[in-house]
C-alpha cells in the first residue's frame, strides 16, 4: 500500500463558515495538517471559503484558494492546480461530503488524484447508517434496533412496532441538523419531514431510544499498518438524549470501573480496525452503568470537534499525527513533538481532569426554546483543566459566564436539559434537594451533581501552574502547556496575549486568527509569549503556537495568576475581541505600572465606551454623529421629539433586536410605546439616518501615522449589526470624496486620542455627510477579511506598532474585490424570528473574491450556499419606492429570469413592460409567495419594506422560509443592485 | 479531616489528610499513571512492599465496585491527590478494613517528579524511619499458599493476578506456590505459567526455583509474565537490573518484533531483563518508550514483561495467551 510515490502536491479541503456544529476546530485541525505536510516539503492547496482562518493564509508551500466549498469549485481547483492527492478528513462533515461526492462520481480517479487517509469506501460505511449497522453486526458489536427509511409512512410503521420515544437522525448532515426525539406520531411526522428534506441523500434513521444512558466517546488513532490507540476517553455528564456538542463532558471516563473502561476502549479499537480507519476517528457509545450493557451510537471517520477536545485535553496532537498517517507513516515513525520522542505510539496519560462546557447564544435569541436535544444549539465551548472535577467545573463556570447570569429556580428545568441546568442544580441544592434526588431528576450521576455543587460553593486560589505533558509526569517533555493550579510552579514569558475565549455570536474565530498572528510575530522578535485562552477549538491553543500556553479562563483571576507566577511584564489585550477589553480597567487598577499594557491607554478605552463622553468628543472635533438620548416609558413621547424623526428606538439593556423599531411620526411613537412599553424599561433613541449607507474601517495607528487599507462598505439597511451585514472591501459604491472624509476623520481621531495599535471605526453616510457611529480601539471581526483581500497582514502590523515600530506606507493590492456574507443559525434555531437588528445573529462568514464586484458576489453567494442560477426571482417593492427599483427589475427581467410578484408590484411593473407572474400574498390563498419558494426554483427574494416599522413583521415568515430553503433574501437597494448585476453577468 | 504525614527519603515530610488505617507503614515509593482500576492496582500482589502514588488525581470516582486482582490490597499504602467527597467514605472504609494507610496530598506531582528525576525512593507513613522492602522475601509474605492440583495447566504462583487465569480458557488450572513446586508436577500438565509477583528477581530465595526453570522449559510449553519473565530469562543466563523508577502504567506501547506492530500494554515492574541474544532466546517485545526488553521467546516458551491480561488496563496483546494455548494444544 505504500508502493505509490509519495504525495508532492496535496489538496486539503477546509470546512467553510462557522455554523452551529462546525466551529473553529477545523481550522485548528487543518492547520496542524498543514504544518505536518509543509514540514515534509509537500505543496498544499487549501480550499476554504472562510476568510477568518489561519489555514487560508499564504505561506511557504501553502496556497490557499478561497472559493465556495462545493463540487463544482473543487473540480475547478483540481483542474487548475493539478494536485496528486486529496485530504478530505480535516474539513468536518462539509469536507468529508465533498470528498465522497468527488470520489463517487469517479472524478478523482479520472484526474489521478489519490485519496489520502481513511478511504472513501470506509467513510461510506461509517456514514451510511444501514451499512454501518451491518458492519457492526458482522463484527459482533451491539447496535440499536433501527430502521432506515425515506418516507413518513415507513417511519410511522416502524414506530408502531418498537414504540416511542424514537430518535430521528438524518444521514449526512451537520451537527444533527434536522434530527430530533419523537414522543408521538404527530412529532414523528414533523421531524421526519424536516429530516428528509435536509438530508443530502434523502434518508433518515429511526432508532430505539436509549435516552438517559451514559454517553461515552473514545478518540482513536490508527495507522495503515493497523497500529492503533485510544487517545482519549470522554464521558458526557448530560446523558443520552442531548447532542454531545451540547453536553458537558469530562475527560477521562470517571464513573466506569476498569473492566467497563476497557470494554468500551476495546470496542472502539475493534471498530477502527473493522472500518480500516487510516488516521483518526471518534466512536460514540451509549452505556448503561447499571446493567453494564452498551451500544455503538456512531462513528465519525474524520477529525471532529471531539478530536480537537481530545487533543487539547491530553496534549496529543491528533490532527498532526493523522496527517502523517495519511502520508503513509506509522505511529512508530511519527515524532511526538510534545515529548520530543521519536514515536507517537504511547496513549496519553493525564494527571488532571478536564471539563468541557458548551456555550449557547441564549441572549441573542430570547424567543428560542433552548431545551436541548439531538439538534445541537451551542455555538462554541470552553474547556477547563483541574486537579479534580469541582475545580475544573469552577473554571468552566468562570469561562462560560454562568456566574453572572442570575436564574430563577424552576424545578421543571432540572428534568429538562437546558443551558442553565448547572445553575438550577445548585439552586435546588441550596433549597435542600438531596444529591440523590437531583441526580434522579437530571439524569446526571451523583458524582457530577456533587462535584458541581462543590464548584459553586468553593472558590479556588491558585499560586502557579501545572503542566499538560501527555504522560502525567512519567517522562521529561519538551513542549508542555499549562493550567492554573495549587500548588503550582512558575513559568517564564515576556508578553501576555489574551485570547478570545469561546466562540459566541459576535465573538468568533476572527479574534483567534489575530491572536495567532500576534503570537507568531512576537516570537519572531524573540519574545516569550504567554497565550491565555480557554477555547479548545482554536489554533491559538495549539501547543506550539505560543511559548507558554495557559489554558485557563480569559478573566482577571487568570491574569493575576500569570502576572504573579511568570516573568511577564507586558500585556496585549487588543486581539481577543471584547472579553479582554472588559477586564482592562480591573487589570489596570490592580497592577498599575507593574504590568505594562501595550498600545492605546485604558483611559481612552473607557472614554470610547461611554456614549456621553464619545458624543462630547465628536462635538469637540466637529465630526457628525447620530444624535441620541436615553429615556424611560414616562418621558418617552416628549424625549423622542427632541430628536427629529425618523428615530431608531431600541431597549437600552436587552441584548436583542426584539423591541427595536424605526419611528417616523408622533403617531407611530404613541403606538410603539403602547405596545412595547410593557416589555421594556429604558430606551435608547437615536436619530435614524434613513436609507443611509453604513461603512467601517479597520486601521492601525502609531499615534501619528494611520494605516487604512480601505473602506468596508455594508450593503444591509442601516440599523443592522455590522457583523450581520454583507460587506464589500474595498468599497465600490461610496464616492471617493466621502471615502476621503472617512479616512480623514479616522486619522483625526487616532491622533487626538493617541490610539496605538488596532482600531475599528464605523460610519453612516447620509447625503454624503459622514457620521461616526462607533469607535472600537481594538482588532475587529473584519481584520482577517481585510487582511486577506488587501494582502496586508493587519495583525502583524498592529503588533509591530505595539512594540514601538512606526507605520510605513504600505499599499493594498489592487484589482481585487472581496465580499463577506454572514451565515445565520436560523436553520438550527427554529423558534427564532428571522429578524436582523442591532444585535448580531450570524455565527460565521464566507468570502467571495473576484476581479470586480459581480465576480466577487457570484462567488460569495455560492460560498454562502445560495444558488442564484435558479430561474425565479420573487419581487416585492412598495409603490413609493418602485421608481428606484425599475432599473434593477429590468436588468433581472432582461437576463431571462422569471419574476414573481404580488398584485401591486405586478401591475406597476407591467406598465413598464416588465411581465411578471402574479402570485398571492401569504394569507390570500394559493399559490402564494411561500408556495413559489417551495418549488425550489427561486434564486432570490427581493422584499423591500417601507420605512414603517409595522411592515417588518410581514417579512418574517418570508425570511424564515428563505433561510430554511437557502434562498437569498434581499432587503436593500444596494443588495438588489449587486444581485441584478451578478445575475446579468452570470447569464450573459 | 484527619491530618497525617508522609515521609519521603530525601524530600522530607509532607503533611496531608490521612484516610484508611492510621498505622505506621514503610515501603518503596512508586507511581502509576493509570486513571482507572485503582482497586485492581491496590490488590495487585506485584505492588507488595510498595507505597503506591497515583498520579491521576481523582481516584475513587466509581467507588470500590471492582473485582480485585487478589483477595485484599497488597500495597503498603496509597498516596492520592484527591478523592471525590461523595466517595471518600467508601474508599477510606475499604482501606481501613484491610489495614492500609492512605494519604491525600496536593503534592503528588512533586513526588512523581522527584521519583522520575531521582529514581524510586523509600517512603513511610507515621515515621521517618525507612525500611528497604527488598531485604525481605516479599513473595512469601504475600503468598496465599493455595494449592490446586487437578488442572492441566500449572500456574506457579509468585503472587499471581486473578485476571491471568481468566485468559486460560479451555484449560483447567492447577495452582502451586513457587516454593512448593517440584518437577514431578510437570507430568500431569500440558503447560506451565510462571506468574507475576513482587520484589527483586535475584533474591536469594528464588535461586533454587530459577534453577528448576531450566528443566521446565525443556519439558513443557511455558509462559512467563512479569516476574515470571524475569526468572525465566535469568534461568537462560541473562541478567536483570533495577530500573531507575520502573514502568507502572496502562498506556505503554510495546513493539511485537515478530510482526512490527505496536500494542498498548499494562506495566508494573521495577526490574528489567538485559536481553542477551546468545542466551538461546529471541527478543519478542521491546518497549517503545525506552527500548527495554518486554518479552522473549524460544522453542517452547514465551514471556512478557508487560501484563497481557491488563487488570487494570488494555488487553491489546491477548494473542500471547492464544499462542500459549496453541503451544499446549500441539503437545
Amino acid at each position: 500500500m505504500n508502493s505509490d510515490p509519495p504525495p508532492r502536491k496535496v489538496l486539503l479541503i477546509g470546512s467553510g463558515p462557522i455554523v452551529i456544529g462546525q466551529s473553529a476546530e477545523f481550522d485548528y485541525s487543518g492547520n496542524q495538517a498543514l504544518k505536518a505536510l509543509a514540514g515534509e516539503g509537500i505543496e498544499v492547496i487549501v480550499v476554504n471559503s472562510n476568510p477568518a482562518t489561519i489555514q487560508t493564509d499564504v505561506r511557504e508551500s501553502v496556497k490557499p484558494v478561497m472559493v465556495p466549498l462545493d463540487e463544482e469549485s473543487l473540480r475547478d481547483v483540481i483542474e487548475k492546480e493539478k494536485p496528486d492527492s486529496i485530504l478530505g478528513t480535516f474539513g468536518g462533515q462539509t469536507g468529508l461530503n465533498i470528498l465522497v461526492t468527488l470520489w463517487k462520481s469517479g472524478y478523482l480517479k479520472s484526474k489521478n488524484v489519490k485519496v489520502l487517509g481513511t478511504s472513501p469506501e470506509a467513510v461510506e460505511i461509517a456514514e451510511d447508517r444501514m451499512k454501518f449497522k451491518d458492519k457492526m453486526i458482522e463484527i459482533g458489536e451491539p447496535v440499536l434496533e433501527s430502521y432506515y427509511c425515506s418516507s413518513v409512512q415507513e417511519a410511522v410503521r416502524f414506530a408502531k412496532q418498537v414504540g416511542f420515544p424514537i430518535i430521528v437522525r438524518p444521514s449526512f448532515t451537520l451537527g444533527g441538523t434536522g434530527g430530533g426525539i419523537a414522543r408521538d406520531v404527530e412529532e414523528l411526522r414533523a421531524i421526519v419531514e424536516q429530516g428528509l428534506y435536509l438530508s443530502r441523500v434523502g434518508s433518515i434513521l429511526l432508532e430505539r431510544s436509549v435516552i438517559g444512558w451514559n454517553e461515552l466517546e473514545v478518540e482513536v488513532v490508527r495507522d495503515s499498518r493497523g497500529n492503533k490507540m485510544a487517545v482519549c476517553t470522554m464521558e458526557n455528564v448530560d446523558p443520552m438524549g442531548v447532542h454531545t456538542g451540547d453536553s458537558i463532558v469530562v475527560v477521562p471516563f470517571l464513573t466506569l470501573n476498569d473492566k467497563n473502561y476497557q470494554k468500551i476502549r476495546n470496542s472502539a479499537l475493534k471498530i477502527a480496525e473493522a472500518l480500516n480507519i487510516v488516521g483518526a476517528c471518534n466512536v460514540q457509545f451509549a452505556f448503561n452503568n447499571r446493567t453494564e450493557e452498551y451500544f455503538i451510537i456512531e462513528v465519525n471517520p474524520r477529525l471532529s470537534r471531539s478530536s480537537a477536545l481530545a487533543s487539547k485535553a491530553t496534549g496529543y496532537p491528533i490532527a498532526r499525527v493523522a496527517a502523517f498517517i495519511a502520508l503513509g507513516k506509522n505511529l512508530k515513525e511519527i515524532e511526538n513533538v510534545v515529548t520530543g520522542e521519536r514515536n507517537s505510539a504511547r496513549e496519553p496519560a493525564i494527571d488532571y481532569v478536564v471539563v468541557k462546557c458548551p456555550v449557547w447564544p441564549t441572549e441573542k435569541f430570547p424567543e428560542e426554546n433552548f431545551e436541548l436535544g439531538t439538534q445541537m444549539k451551542s455555538t462554541g465551548e470552553v474547556m477547563a483543566i483541574g486537579k479534580n472535577v469541582s475545580e475544573a467545573f469552577r473554571k468552566v463556570i468562570r469561562s462560560s459566564g454562568m456566574m453572572r447570569r442570575k436564574v430563577t429556580f424552576n424545578e421543571g428545568l432540572l428534568s429538562t436539559p437546558n443551558p442553565e441546568r448547572p445553575q438550577q442544580i445548585y439552586e435546588a441544592f441550596k433549597r435542600g434537594y438531596k444529591i440523590e434526588k437531583i441526580s434522579e431528576m437530571t439524569g446526571w450521576q451523583m458524582l457530577f451533581v456533587s462535584e458541581l455543587v462543590k464548584a459553586f460553593e468553593q472558590e479556588h486560589s491558585f499560586n502557579g501552574f501545572s503542566v499538560v505533558d501527555t504522560c502525567a509526569g512519567e517522562f521529561d517533555v519538551k513542549t508542555p502547556y499549562f493550567y492554573s493550579s495549587n500548588p503550582g510552579g512558575k513559568i517564564g514569558g515576556d508578553i501576555m496575549v489574551l485570547g478570545g475565549g469561546p466562540i459566541t455570536i459576535g465573538q468568533g474565530i476572527e479574534f483567534d486568527y489575530s491572536c495567532v498572528h500576534v503570537s507568531r510575530l512576537l516570537r519572531q522578535r524573540g519574545l516569550g509569549v504567554i497565550m491565555v485562552n480557554d477555547n479548545p477549538e482554536t489554533v491559538s491553543t495549539d501547543f506550539d503556537e505560543s511559548s507558554f500556553l495557559v489554558f485557563d479562563p480569559v478573566d482577571f483571576d487568570t491574569v493575576k495568576n500569570v502576572v504573579e507566577n511568570s516573568t511577564v511584564t507586558a500585556l496585549i489585550p487588543w486581539f481577543g475581541g471584547q472579553r479582554p477589553i472588559n477586564i482592562l480597567g480591573r487589570i489596570k487598577e490592580y497592577f498599575g505600572e507593574r504590568l505594562k499594557i501595550l498600545g492605546t491607554s485604558v483611559e481612552t478605552v473607557d472614554m470610547l465606551e461611554n456614549r456621553e463622553k464619545f458624543a462630547g468628543l465628536m462635538k469637540e472635533m466637529g465630526i457628525p454623529y447620530p444624535e441620541f438620548l436615553f429615556t424611560g416609558i414616562d418621558n418617552f413621547l416628549e424625549d423622542v421629539k427632541k430628536i427629529s424623526f425618523p428615530v431608531i428606538v431600541r431597549p437600552s439593556y436587552t441584548i436583542s433586536g426584539a423591541h427595536m423599531a424605526i419611528l417616523s411620526s408622533d403617531e407611530e411613537a404613541e403606538e410603539y410605546i403602547r405596545y412595547h412599553g410593557r416589555f421594556v424599561g429604558e430606551f435608547l433613541v437615536e436619530r435614524y439616518l434613513g436609507s443611509s449607507v453604513e461603512a467601517e474601517i479597520d486601521a492601525v495607528s502609531d499615534g501619528e501615522n494611520v494605516l487604512i487599507p480601505g473602506i468596508i462598505e455594508h450593503i444591509e439597511e442601516a440599523g443592522i449589526h455590522s457583523g450581520d451585514s454583507t460587506s464589500i472591501f474595498p468599497s465600490v459604491n461610496i464616492p471617493n470624496h466621502v471615502q476621503a472624509t472617512m479616512k480623514e476623520y479616522s486619522k483625526m481621531i487616532c491622533r487626538k486620542l493617541g490610539i496605538i495599535g488596532p482600531v475599528n471605526i464605523q460610519f453612516a453616510v447620509k447625503n454624503d455627510v459622514v457620521h461616526i457611529i462607533e469607535i472600537n480601539p481594538r482588532s475587529s471581526r473584519t481584520f482577517p477579511f481585510v487582511s486577506k483581500v488587501s494582502g496586508i497582514n493587519m495583525s502583524d502590523i498592529a503588533t509591530r506598532v505595539l512594540l514601538g515600530d512606526r507605520i510605513e506606507d504600505i499599499r493594498a493590492r489592487n484589482g481585487v474585490v472581496g465580499v463577506k456574507l454572514p451565515i445565520f443559525p436560523f436553520d438550527k434555531l427554529k423558534g427564532s424570528d428571522v429578524v436582523l437588528g442591532p444585535e448580531m445573529k450570524s455565527t460565521g462568514e464566507v468570502i467571495g473574491i473576484g476581479r470586480d464586484l459581480k465576480e466577487a458576489m457570484k462567488m460569495g453567494y455560492k460560498a454562502a450556499g445560495y444558488d442564484i442560477s435558479k430561474e425565479g426571482v420573487i419581487f416585492s417593492v412598495p409603490s413609493r419606492k418602485m421608481n428606484e427599483f425599475l432599473g434593477i427589475a429590468k436588468m433581472i427581467y432582461d437576463s431571462g429570469r422569471v419574476i414573481y410578484s404580488t398584485e401591486g408590484t405586478h401591475e406597476r411593473l407591467k406598465k413598464y413592460g416588465i411581465n411578471t407572474v402574479k402570485i398571492k400574498k401569504i394569507y390570500e390563498g394559493n399559490p402564494n409567495t411561500i408556495d413559489i419558494l417551495r418549488t425550489g426554483n427561486i434564486s432570490a427574494v427581493i422584499n423591500i419594506l417601507s420605512d414603517n416599522y409595522k411592515s417588518e413583521s410581514d417579512g418574517k415568515m418570508m425570511r424564515r422560509n428563505c433561510y430554511e430553503k437557502r434562498v437569498l433574501y434581499i432587503s436593500t437597494k444596494t443588495q438588489a443592485a449587486a444581485f441584478a448585476e451578478t445575475v446579468k453577468a452570470l447569464d450573459a | 479531616m484527619k491530618s497525617g504525614h508522609l515521609f519521603v527519603d530525601g524530600l522530607g515530610a509532607f503533611e496531608g489528610e490521612s484516610i484508611g488505617k492510621d498505622v505506621i507503614s514503610q515501603g518503596e515509593l512508586v507511581f502509576t499513571t493509570s486513571p482507572s482500576g485503582y482497586i485492581k492496582s491496590m490488590t495487585d500482589p506485584s505492588y507488595s512492599g510498595q507505597i503506591l502514588v497515583f498520579s491521576f488525581p481523582f481516584i475513587g470516582s466509581y467507588g470500590i465496585e471492582e473485582s480485585g486482582e487478589s483477595g485484599r490490597p497488597r500495597v503498603r499504602g496509597v498516596v492520592l491527590n484527591h478523592v471525590p467527597e461523595l466517595l471518600k467514605p467508601e474508599l477510606s472504609g475499604y482501606l481501613e478494613k484491610w489495614g492500609i494507610p492512605g494519604f491525600i496530598t496536593k503534592d503528588t506531582r512533586r513526588i512523581v517528579d522527584y521519583i522520575r528525576t531521582n529514581g524510586n525512593k523509600l517512603g513511610a507513613f507515621g515515621t521517618d524511619k525507612f525500611v528497604d522492602p527488598y531485604l525481605s522475601n516479599l513473595i512469601d509474605e504475600n503468598l496465599e499458599n493455595r494449592e490446586k492440583v487437578e488442572g492441566n495447566v500449572l500456574v506457579i504462583d509468585l503472587g499471581y493476578k486473578r485476571n491471568i487465569l481468566e485468559h486460560l480458557g479451555g484449560f483447567e488450572v492447577s495452582l502451586v506456590p513457587y516454593n512448593k513446586f517440584n518437577l514431578g508436577m510437570l507430568e500431569r500438565v500440558d503447560g506451565v505459567l510462571i506468574s507475576n509477583g513482587p520484589g527483586d528477581p535475584t533474591h536469594k530465595d528464588l535461586i533454587e526455583f530459577v534453577d528448576k526453570l531450566k528443566t521446565v522449559i525443556k519439558k513443557k510449553p511455558t509462559l512467563g509474565i512479569c516476574l515470571g519473565h524475569q526468572l525465566l530469562s535469568l534461568s537462560l543466563g541473562m541478567r536483570t537490573e533495577k530500573m531507575k523508577f520502573g514502568h507502572r502504567s496502562i498506556n505503554h506501547p510495546v513493539e511485537d518484533i515478530s510482526t512490527g506492530k505496536v500494542g498498548i500494554t499494562t506495566h508494573n515492574h521495577g526490574f528489567t531483563v538485559v536481553f542477551d541474544p546468545k542466551a538461546g532466546a529471541v527478543e519478542r517485545y521491546r518497549s517503545m518508550n525506552d527500548g527495554t526488553n518486554e518479552g522473549i521467546e524460544g522453542k517452547n516458551f514465551l514471556t512478557t514483561q508487560f501484563h497481557p491480561e491488563g487488570g487494570p488496563g488494555p488487553v491489546d496483546e491477548l494473542n500471547i495467551f492464544k499462542e500459549f494455548r496453541r503451544m499446549m494444544n500441539e503437545l
